[in-house]
């Protein structure tokens, strides 16, 4: 196992540190596949997922939340950056930097739970078989006997009948099945798991049930959840932290209630006012409508990405990036932004904030 | 548009000269060169060759020069229109392929007609009306249609005809007009002759055609903007045949270029046992006997009408769907 | 349709809909079952509602409730295996009341409508457009369908409709096909090509469910000044209770393809009845400063082959009370003006023998 240098690079609570990471897609065109350009997915991107803690990826599609998902298990290959992870005391491995055989470990150990129940599970197997095929893969699963007696757990650990684990996964609902691949990623005892969208495809009372589930799983288990997801209010009960992305980078990351009430970043502002809110009472509040759309991380603007749409923008963020600094008290939590006027602006949260600002037309 | 088809035809050069060259290493293939061979066959039927010859047709065809030299006195000649000397007919080739290559062509272009004409509205129908009666019935027909050799079709298609009208329909023109001037009486008589072989040669085509249009139509009639469409007003025939028809069609449109060649060799066994004077029967000779120049020929400019065709459908193509017009 | 007769129709419709006016749309005990070799799917069974001029009413319910069946119902747009059993679905086309259910569903009178006096708007907008034809093609084609104007005059209106839905450059957004618009633009042109003939009501089939959240806030916006601009009424069909109390005067919630609860959005949203509704609310995570339980609502939803009999919802019910709630469908019963709800906490145990 290679090392990755001393403990220094990591804060002392973190389990997986994210380090200037980059992933670049080249455009290509021609039947000469010519290189014309390349996809920002993913830019610079730093963080800290600490153990123990839910910390939420959220942003609109294509901001880059799934790919550093992905970067962070290796399933893709960064362009460039590090993925510290740290197993208790041992010395923490770069995962960019190693190779296949010896990212098994760090495999066992980092899982991932998708969105789609339907497709994630595959339909010719059984619920034995599908839960304990890691197990079987990682040579941890002794006897025949032992194997069921370890998925029987793993079912009763997600609340389903273990009697059930001869069947098949087009015998249950979206939730169960969800439930499954639950129990599949829990099956080879990870500390972190990523959790990409998994509640997004679910209808809302059973989406509560796994936001639940997920979240005595996490007291019961001690694990650390990177929960990527475009819902603010999931993410809001979810998270202890959030992170936002736009066009490829962290544009505010800070702790939940913080970041709601109090955003720091114009992006963050607009997302949270745009989220619909089941009460009729805030029928009528001012909302900001972003005009436009997310930027093309094929072809993003000069200087901030979000300036083309942000209401407060000037001619720095037309030429300046922003970069993410601290915003926060001294004293307090960190809370960090990407915006060159972060501590100017009197931003709105859900609380209603400073002022109402005006309705502002597409 | 234009830079898609200029784009479309370099890339074709390369692919012509690829089949060239696979062309002249099958006229090398066999031992000896073509000269010795064909002097050896006359020499066994009794004929004397006079030794001018023999140094006349090696030096035309560069033999005893290296490899590249002799490739490339082929390639000139050919595209010259010199395409050899076939052995087996004692005809220069481009005779040949010039008497053979319009009747192959009437019954391809025919037998194409015919499974569009056929194929189209039947595979419409079977994904309209799926699982009715038609449709399994259509289904049932297709399948016999795939798995049915087409030499059997041509000899139940004799038999039937001759039980019915009591002559056997033999060849594209009845004796009387095989010599007579082509007018439109020969015209008429061509066409009297030419549906069966044109129908046998079209079955394989046509029930895979109604299998891809039902495939393909029931892939596009539950596509929500078909809903839309109605939603919005639409007439039924019209809720047909303006969005999903058009889209479901665009699969066969490509696939016209390649047909040439299928045909083609679904014409072989029919030709043979329906004595038609097609290009077909006489690549099977060539190949069989060795004839290579015959038989290079042939490939060669089927090969060449293949990419032609390719070209064609993919332009036909271009032009029908906007979506593959943006991406050239 | 002329330019009088669409004033006096914004002149009678303000947003919010008219209390006192003649429904637009009926439905009367809608039954619609769906046939296929596993059996019969009731998926919507005895739903009725009106909705009036120019308002906005929402249907509201999880994934089998029924809410798209019924609104293919009104339209008659079903799949083929689904046929309208039972009920009737009571249009108002200006002179008299039509019966959408026992019209023929391709036929003359429903073709009329579709488009003209009752139009729709699907959940995907790439999908809801014809890959091979441009915008402007199936927007001058419904035109023209339903009135009887030049290609000109029909490419006029079309270019008027893209330019009040917020398209950039609607003289040449009108020669593009939906591959060449991003997302929001496409989103602005299926409502455009849903408007393009000013219908009196618009149904939206989960229009904002696919899209990111600002374009979704950006859709809202459209539908509120659409509507504010047009006067038509507008059923929006959604699982996202959200986009109903953001959106709607009305709400229908439904489950298992029954109607449980309806009354205005606030009545529903503040003082929900039936214990279905309450569960749906307490699940949804709110966006409200601090810490905010959810409680989920137990158990599963049952397979549409195997249908609890009773109150569908006695299965999964807090509140449930043995011997009663299995029996029978309970009947609506009003809980205050205009708020029904269909549950035995609230009456119609009497009936029960």
């Amino acid at each position: 196992m290679r090392e990755a240098g001393g403990r220094a690079q990591m804060e002392d609570r973190a389990i997986i540190s994210v380090r200037n990471l980059v992933k670049h897609f080249p455009i290509e065109t021609g039947f000469l596949r010519r290189q014309v350009g390349v996809v920002k997915a993913v830019e610079d991107v730093n963080f800290d997922l600490n153990e123990g803690e839910t910390l939420a990826l959220v942003g609109e599609s294509g901001c880059g939340k799934t790919t550093t998902s992905h970067c962070i298990i290796q399933a893709q290959r960064p362009t460039s950056g590090r993925v510290l992870f740290r197993i208790g005391d041992a010395a923490p491995m770069d995962l960019t930097q190693m190779e296949k055989a010896e990212l098994k470990e760090a495999r066992r150990n980092i899982r991932m739970i998708y969105q789609d129940p339907y497709s994630s599970l595959n339909p010719r197997m059984t619920l034995l078989q599908i839960i304990g095929e890691p197990l079987v893969i990682h040579k941890m699963a002794g006897s025949q006997e032992a194997l069921r007696e370890k998925v029987a757990e793993l079912l009763r650990l997600v609340r389903l009948d273990p009697s059930t684990m001869n069947r098949y996964p087009h015998a249950f609902s979206g939730g169960q099945r969800q439930r499954i691949a639950i129990a599949r990623a829990l099956s080879l005892s990870p500390k972190v798991v990523i959790a990409d969208e998994a509640v997004s495809a679910l209808d809302v009372s059973v989406q509560a049930q796994i936001l639940n589930l997920l979240k005595e799983l996490q007291n019961q288990l001690g694990l650390t959840y990177l929960f990527v997801a475009h819902n603010l209010a999931v993410v809001k009960y979810e998270a202890d932290r959030v992170a936002v992305m736009y066009a490829g980078k962290i544009v505010e990351i800070g702790e939940t209630e913080e970041l709601y009430t109090n955003p720091r970043h114009p992006y963050t502002e607009a997302l949270i006012s745009a989220a619909p809110n089941p009460d009729p009472d805030t029928k009528n509040r001012a909302r900001i409508v972003l005009a436009g759309e997310v930027a093309d991380p094929g072809n993003l603007p000069p200087g901030c990405a979000f300036h083309p749409r942000c209401r407060y923008a000037e001619d720095r963020c037309r030429r300046e990036i922003p970069e993410l600094v601290e915003v926060g008290g001294e004293m307090g939590p960190s809370h960090r932004a990407a915006c060159h006027f972060a501590s100017e602006l009197e931003l709105a949260g859900i609380s209603g904030g400073a002022e109402e600002p005006e309705r502002e037309q597409a | 548009m234009l830079i898609y088809i200029l784009r479309r035809v370099i890339v074709m050069i390369p692919v012509t000269i690829l089949i060239s060259v696979i062309g002249f290493i099958i006229i090398q293939a066999p031992p000896g060169d073509f000269v010795s061979s064909y002097i050896a066959g006359l020499e066994a039927q009794g004929d004397i060759i006079e030794p001018e010859l023999i140094d006349s047709l090696r030096a035309r065809y560069g033999l005893g020069e290296p490899i590249y030299v002799q490739y490339w006195r082929w390639v000139s000649n050919f595209v010259e229109g010199d395409l050899g000397y076939s052995m087996i007919y004692r005809e220069p080739v481009v005779d040949i392929i010039a008497q053979r290559l319009p009747s192959s062509f009437t019954i391809s272009l025919l037998s194409l007609i015919l499974v569009f004409v056929i194929g189209i509205p039947i595979g419409v129908l079977s994904a309209t009306k799926q699982y009715s009666l038609a449709d399994y019935t259509f289904t049932v027909i297709g399948f016999l249609g795939v798995a049915t050799p087409n030499f059997l079709l041509a000899l139940v298609g004799l038999w039937l005809l001759f039980s019915w009208t009591g002559t056997v329909s033999i060849g594209l023109y009845s004796p009387e007009m095989q010599n007579a001037p082509f007018g439109l009486a020969k015209f008429l008589d061509l066409l009297s002759h030419i549906w069966l072989p044109a129908l046998i040669v079209g079955t394989a085509g046509t029930a895979e055609l109604i299998r891809t249009m039902r495939a393909n139509l029931l892939d596009e009639l539950p596509k929500q903007y078909v809903t839309v469409a109605r939603a919005r007003g639409v007439k039924p025939t019209k809720l047909l045949y303006k969005y999903p028809l058009r889209i479901a069609i665009n699969p066969v449109i490509s696939t016209v270029g390649w047909l040439l060649p299928v045909l083609v060799e679904g014409e072989v066994l029919v030709s043979l046992v329906l004595g038609l004077p097609t290009i077909a029967p006489v690549l099977l000779d060539s190949l069989l006997q060795q004839d290579m120049f015959l038989a290079t020929s042939i490939i060669m400019i089927l090969g060449i009408l293949t990419l032609v065709g390719t070209l064609l459908s993919d332009i036909l193509l271009a032009i029908v769907d906007p979506r593959i017009r943006g991406a050239v | 349709m002329t330019a009088a007769q669409t004033g006096e129709r914004e002149a009678t419709a303000p947003p919010g809909g008219d209390a006192a006016a003649d429904p637009l749309l009926s439905v009367r005990n809608l039954q619609t079952h769906f046939f296929s070799r596993e059996g019969v799917v009731k998926a919507v069974d005895g739903v009725s509602f009106d909705i009036k001029p120019g308002e906005i009413l929402g249907i509201a319910g999880e994934s089998g409730c029924g809410k798209s069946v019924t609104s293919q119902s009104i339209l008659r747009i079903l799949p083929r295996n689904g046929k309208i059993v039972g009920g009737e679905i009571l249009f108002d086309n200006g002179e008299s009341s039509v019966d959408l259910a026992a019209e023929e569903a391709d036929g003359r009178v429903l073709r009329d409508i579709r488009g003209k006096e009752i139009a729709m708007i699907f959940q995907e907008p790439m999908t809801s457009f014809s890959p091979v034809h441009t915008i402007g093609d199936q927007i001058i084609e419904t035109i023209r369908i339903h009135q009887d104007v030049s290609k000109e005059e029909a490419h006029e209106q079309a270019v008027e409709m893209l330019r009040r839905v917020g398209m950039p450059n609607p003289a040449r957004n009108i020669e593009e096909y939906t591959f060449n618009l991003s997302g929001g633009m496409r989103q602005r042109a299926m409502v455009a090509l849903s408007l393009s003939c000013r219908p009196k009501l618009l149904i939206a089939d989960e229009p904002t469910t696919a899209v990111d959240v600002t374009i979704q806030a950006q859709m809202l916006e459209l539908l509120r000044d659409i509507q504010a601009d047009l006067g038509m009424a507008i059923i929006m069909i959604t699982h996202d209770l959200g986009v109903i109390a953001e959106l709607t005067d009305r709400v229908m919630i439904m489950y298992l393809g029954k109607e449980v609860e309806h009354g205005t959005v606030e009545d529903v949203f503040h003082r929900p009845q039936h214990p279905y509704t309450r569960g749906l609310l307490a699940s949804i995570p709110k966006m409200e400063p601090g810490r905010v339980e959810i409680e989920p609502i137990e158990g599963v939803v049952p397979s549409p082959y195997a249908m609890p009999t009773g109150c569908k919802f006695h299965t999964r019910c807090p509140d449930y009370i043995a011997g009663v709630c299995e029996k029978q469908d309970p009947p609506l019963t009003a809980v205050g003006p205009g708020h029904e709800v269909s549950c035995y906490l609230y009456g119609g145990r009497e009936e029960l023998e």
